[in-house]
């Protein structure tokens, strides 16, 4: 589904430049659950949104499909975006200013559903995630395990093949945490391809494949299990 | 989707409603202050076109410079006969005045009234002007003597109703048959007669100028090869010779013709242009208002952005969603702004002198959408660029907490809005200066306690053996004196003459003169320099006739300047002397007594003669020195009996200081505008100067704490947010300074006498603005600068 290739991403301020990405390969197939792990300004969010097509990479090349993204303008971007992945962040990321229901329809507006299948997903979704009793709220008004269950539900609403989900628990206590986990197994398990940076090495076992990043590079790249014995080792 | 943009748009003004209503309301302020200027410019430029073929109307002017007179519309009445003798002309039309003669003194039912504004006209009237008779007929009225038409108002004035066709009026001697009524002229025409009748020239009459000629020239033809034919064919003037004849352009007379014979005051393109300058600006600073402070404001729908990207909108829909918000803003700001219009147009209509009304179902609705659209994208689409591009990676993973935000921008904004600020400071005040100085100019004569009363028939006021009624007007209680004179004192004579000076050589173009009664010297106030004011006891002064029947001899006095120019640079020594009067049908000399300091007239000449007893017109004015707390009594007094003595009803009577105020009322009008664009300009300015230190003050809050931590005081801590925006101003002033003086110089150019430009008034506009936005930012960085650190770096 996704192969990356000596790609890399160079951030350039003034006066520094850093290196965020250093020639990464990495095959995706589709329907993997794939943990990316590493310290802090590693590059797990670079790497992630590059994946999301909200950045380009500096140097290298992303093929999503088996096709290189490299020279799609911007609105066949939106347009793959929009259609094949969803996001969910650390922080959320709900529009403060849109209700619930507003904020899971808004993917569905951009892809020009009509009104009345809008409303059949959006409910549905919300019922699954159970806070369809919250649609009416405003972000601010739900706590952080429920804003988290309606950005999943945003970004499941439209049936994206990837999903991307940069520390999507990083601000959850543990139980709503591990909610979100399951969430995220059961997607996968229909099918989905899950892409998820986390810190924790717990949640890393949810996931079949571990990514481990350090300094913009690879420095492991395993299935679970082999992990789990090496550390027993 | 439109529908979820508007949600979002609401919400957020809801949330950030100190953000939003700074935004809408300074843009409304803007967008009021375009709207009633472009109202007011409309109507300046719409003045005559809806006359018939109005681009192929001209009206003919003479060059009276030799007098000091400009460029006069009075012309002869034979230049129209001539006219229509030329192919090139379709057909011409004369409006001619009757004079202030008795016919326009009447009564009806016992009670006198005085028509002004009257006319004689050419029956093809409709040919040239558009105009809808009521009633009756216009074409009998211009062709049947003692017939009159009368406009509706004038009608109500007089008779209380506009059926008023068969009803007469009464004059001394005959009496006028009302014979037609039509509507009102409209205001934006330079036409203003109030009523119409018949009028006979003599074309044996050599002084029949007080024409107006309008000429409709043939589609093909050349107007300025016409000009130069009519030019060389036209009638001379009896006295003044052949005065150059040019043709303005009927639409252009609103503007361009300026003289005191004009049938009314015209407008002032310059001073249009002003206006449209400052709308322009206050828009201006409204939109950098509206761009800045939404850009500081970006950062806080920075997440929206993001999470609409990854969502799939492309950068152009973003664009588009941030520009139907500023759109949707400027609308709202439109709906305002026409509430404060309908609140501000009676007061506007006073400063500019109009009658302007706001219709909304004209065009001029649609303008206005147009505008607040154009507005709206002008000052969203910079924002709106902006805002999209953020990085969405960056936001939504968190790490951007206040990123770029368009700081050089948003600073040089603010240096604009402080440059525009400064300089219309520094025009306000040079403005006002040169108002008062203008005030304040020794006119050479005085205005205080000077009553004039115009226009009265010279024979029942201006005789070597003082009339009856000038005995009985000097007789009213507080009136210490009066005197006679050919010309309204603002204004200047109507009347020059070329003359021989003692020494035999010729006077420099034609000397301005005018009749005077006895003691004119005192009852002008005029500074005596030499020799001695008229007087009763010297019975050469009067003007009388000799033997020989076509020659005269007069007393003059003269001013400085015209002893000058007669080579005596002592004026003692013209005392005595004789001036001539070569003219050959009438040859006039004038025996100088008196010399007196130069006055100002209108024009700015300094040359004048006054003569007593002079016939240089038929009707006079009355300069009455009194004690102005009787004011009200002596003005009834007056009326009265002028009313018994002269059938003279409803005369005009003005306090000399009211009338001189009048003269530069145009000028004090543009500067009350520029005035009251200044403060909302400095209005405006610091609502950004304080939405920009609100965002910053924000933004700086933890530097703040942690400079508290280590000791700072808040005075120091204030300053040091203050320096930025002071840095700003400096910048402000540095390029508000020569475009002020490069402004201010141009416009004092339009006067004779000018105030010098003093560095104060720089320094103190620059000092103004400084403090104020100094006082701005302070209010707010010391409540930053008061808030426990704790408070803050919790937070963090
Ligand atoms: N927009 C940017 N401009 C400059 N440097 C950036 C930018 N985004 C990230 N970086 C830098 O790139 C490195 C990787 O960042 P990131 O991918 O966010 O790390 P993390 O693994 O913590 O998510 C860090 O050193 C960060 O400072
Ligand atoms: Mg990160």
């Amino acid at each position: 589904m996704i192969t990356l290739n000596n790609l890399s991403r160079i951030y350039r301020t003034s006066d520094v430049e850093t290196t965020a990405l250093n020639q990464i390969n990495l095959t995706v197939n589709e329907g993997e659950f794939i943990a990316i792990m590493g310290p802090s300004g590693c590059g797990k969010s670079t790497l992630l949104s590059i994946l999301g097509m909200l950045d380009s990479p500096s140097s290298g090349s992303y093929q999503f499909n088996g096709e290189d993204i490299a020279d799609y303008s911007e609105a066949q971007l939106a347009q793959l975006r929009k259609t094949s992945i969803g996001f969910v962040f650390q922080s959320f990321n709900l529009i403060d200013e849109l209700t619930v229901y507003e904020n899971v329809e808004l993917p569905l507006q951009y892809l020009k559903i009509s009104k009345a299948a809008r409303k059949e997903r959006v409910e549905a979704i919300l019922k699954r995630m159970a806070i369809d009793h919250r649609a009416d709220h405003l972000p601010q008004q739900l706590s952080g395990g429920q804003q988290q269950r309606v950005a999943v539900a945003r970004a499941m609403v439209s049936n994206p093949k990837l999903i991307l989900a940069d520390e999507p628990t990083g601000n959850l206590d543990s139980k709503n945490g591990d909610a979100v986990m399951a969430m995220l197994r059961e997607l996968n398990q229909d099918g989905t391809t899950v892409i998820m940076v986390t810190h924790a090495e717990k949640e890393g076992n949810y996931a079949d494949r571990l990514v481990r990043l350090l300094d913009g590079q690879i420095m492991l790249d395993k299935a679970t299990q082999t992990i789990n014995k090496d550390e027993v080792a | 989707m439109l529908i979820n943009y508007f949600t979002t748009a609401t919400r957020a003004f809801k949330k950030d409603s100190q953000h939003f209503l700074l935004n809408v309301f300074g843009l409304s302020v803007g967008l009021a202050a375009a709207i009633l200027v472009a109202l007011f410019t409309l109507h300046e430029f719409s003045y005559d076109r809806q006359q018939p073929d109005a681009e192929r109307v001209y009206r003919i002017a003479h060059d009276f410079s030799k007098i000091g007179m400009g460029s006069v519309r009075n012309t002869h009445y034979r230049n129209y006969e001539i006219s229509l003798k030329h192919s090139q002309v379709e057909d011409a039309f004369v409006l001619s005045g009757v004079g202030t003669d008795k016919k326009t003194n009447v009564q009806y039912q016992g009670q006198g009234y005085k028509l002004t504004d009257i006319f004689g006209a050419t029956p093809n009237i409709e040919d040239f002007i558009n105009i809808s008779t009521l009633a009756g007929d216009l074409q009998i009225v211009l062709t049947t003597p003692d017939t009159l038409a009368l406009s509706e108002s004038e009608a109500l004035r007089i008779f209380g109703k506009t059926d008023v066709i068969g009803e007469t009026l009464l004059y001394e001697g005959g009496q006028h048959t009302l014979r037609a009524v039509f509507t009102d002229l409209p205001q934006n025409t330079h036409f203003a007669f109030k009523g119409l009748a018949y009028k006979e020239h003599d074309p044996a009459n050599a002084w029949d100028f007080s024409n107006a000629i309008y000429i409709k020239l043939t589609a093909q033809a050349d107007f300025k090869a016409y000009e130069k034919l009519l030019d060389e064919q036209a009638v001379a003037h009896p006295s003044m010779g052949k005065m150059p004849l040019s043709l303005v352009p009927l639409v252009d007379l609103h503007f361009t013709a300026k003289s005191k014979t004009e049938f009314k005051k015209g407008g002032d393109k310059q001073n249009v242009m002003i206006c449209v300058g400052l709308s322009v600006l206050l828009i201006l600073i409204a939109s950098f208002n509206f761009i800045n402070m939404t850009i500081a404001q970006s950062t806080k729908r920075a997440k929206e952005v993001g999470v609409r990207k990854a969502l799939g909108a492309t950068k152009s829909q973003l664009v588009v969603q941030f520009l139907s918000e500023s759109v949707l803003l400027s609308l709202l700001a439109t709906v305002i702004a026409c509430s404060l219009v309908e609140l501000m147009l009676p007061g506007f209509n006073g400063l500019v002198g109009r009658e302007l009304t706001l219709d909304y179902r004209s065009s001029f609705s649609m303008a206005i959408v147009l505008m607040s659209l154009f507005v709206g994208i002008f000052a969203g689409l910079y924002p709106a660029l902006f805002i999209s591009s953020f990085s969405a990676k960056r936001v939504l993973s968190g790490d951007l907490q206040h990123g770029s935000t368009a700081t050089l921008v948003r600073k040089c904004l603010l240096v604009l809005q402080a440059t525009i600020s400064i300089a219309l400071i520094i025009t306000t005040v040079v403005m006002n200066q040169q108002l008062a100085y203008l005030q304040s100019i020794p006119l050479g004569y005085e205005t205080k306690q000077r009553l004039v009363i115009s226009e009265i028939p010279a024979e029942h006021v201006y005789a070597k053996d003082t009339p009856l009624l000038l005995d009985k007007l000097n007789n009213i209680e507080g009136v210490h004196q009066s005197t006679v004179l050919g010309y309204y004192p603002t204004e200047s004579p109507f009347f020059g003459v070329d003359l021989i000076w003692p020494n035999g050589e010729k006077s420099n173009g034609a000397i301005p003169i005018t009749g005077s009664g006895f003691n004119i010297v005192e009852g002008l106030g005029l500074k005596l320099l030499a020799g001695r004011d008229f007087s009763a006891e010297f019975s050469g002064d009067w003007f009388a006739k000799a033997s020989e029947s076509n020659k005269g001899h007069v007393g003059a006095i003269i001013t400085q300047s015209a002893a000058k120019q007669a080579g005596f640079s002592n004026v003692a020594d013209i005392i005595g002397k004789t001036i001539s009067d070569p003219n050959p049908q009438f040859t006039t000399d004038l025996h100088v007594v008196g010399v007196v300091a130069d006055i100002i007239i209108a024009n700015g000449q300094t040359e004048l003669i006054f003569m007593a007893g002079y016939p240089n017109t038929t009707v006079f004015n009355v300069v009455m020195t009194i004690d102005v707390q009787n004011l009200p009594y002596i003005q009834r007094q007056v009326v009265e009996l002028i009313g018994q003595h002269t059938n003279t009803f409803e005369p005009k009577i003005d306090l000399l200081v009211d009338s001189y105020k009048a003269v530069y009322r145009d000028d004090e009008r543009i500067s009350q505008i520029v005035s009251i664009s200044t403060w909302l300009a400095i209005g405006l300015t610091l609502l950004g100067t304080f939405g920009m230190a609100a965002f910053s003050v924000l933004r700086r809050q933890k530097e703040v704490a942690v400079r508290k931590v280590l000791g700072a005081s808040v005075l120091s801590i204030v300053n040091l947010l203050a320096k930025e925006f002071l840095l700003l101003v400096l910048l402000g002033i540095m390029f508000a300074f020569p475009l002020s003086y490069w402004l201010i110089t141009d416009w004092l150019m339009n006067f004779n006498h000018r105030v010098e430009q003093s560095l104060w008034v720089y320094l103190a506009a620059a000092g103004f603005v400084g403090t104020i936005t100094w006082l701005t930012v302070a209010s707010l960085g010391f409540k930053a600068a008061s808030t426990r650190p704790s408070l803050i770096l919790r937070y963090e």
